[in-house]
């Protein structure tokens, strides 16, 4: 089957938009939804993640780096990449200078387990918005 | 906040919400859902803690 100019432009535009939706999503935890009118999902998950990504860094967690002489670990930069992927919380904690963490405080494995679990929840939510983007998923609230 | 029951009742709260929210559309089901993963999650916890009791560090 031919596909015409205008049909590739459009597919062309489309994948742009899923892409755009996703590096918001990816910035605001949510917005790949709220951008998508799914309003109570979107609010769920803005409210949620960052909550969880705070809770993180006052149960003293740490921000990971990717690379340094302290984290060899194949593992430890898994969780910064991890870290990395709730978007703005992580940013502004890095841009704050926050996020030190204290390893031998008490609730220090707790902190950063938070931390990285809520980047991690975030790439099923970024993951969640490209389907319905695409229309792999059906959304279902009209709200 | 040293409490390890508090925070492993935040962190089941949390992420089951996140779960429930993602693989249910109705809020009733939604909160069922999260309701059940969350008492799962605390329930496996406090299970996982117990029998760790028979092997201690040393």
């Amino acid at each position: 089957m031919q596909v015409t100019a205008a049909e590739r432009e459009v597919r062309v535009m489309d994948r742009g938009k899923v892409l755009l939706l996703c590096l918001a999503a990816w910035a605001i935890p949510g917005a790949g939804h709220l951008l998508q009118r799914q309003m109570a999902k979107g609010l769920i998950f803005l409210t949620v993640l960052p909550v969880m990504f705070g809770l993180g860094l006052l149960l003293e967690g740490t921000l990971f780096a990717i690379a340094s002489p302290a984290s060899q670990s194949l593992l430890t930069t898994g969780a910064a990449l991890a870290e990395r992927a709730v978007g703005l919380p992580w940013v502004l904690t890095a841009l704050l200078g926050g996020g030190a963490g204290r390893p031998v405080a008490v609730t220090y494995e707790y902190g950063w387990v938070f931390m990285v679990v809520a980047g991690l929840l975030n790439c099923l939510v970024i993951l969640d918005a490209r389907d319905v983007a695409l229309g792999r998923k059906v959304a279902s609230e009209a709200e | 906040m040293h409490s390890h029951l508090v925070m492993l009742i935040l962190f089941a709260v949390m992420v089951s919400t996140v779960f429930a929210v993602l693989q249910r559309d109705e809020p009733r089901e939604q909160a069922r859902l999260a309701a059940k993963m969350a008492l799962g999650f605390v329930g496996f916890g406090l299970l996982a803690g117990w029998v760790m009791l028979a092997f201690p560090l040393w």
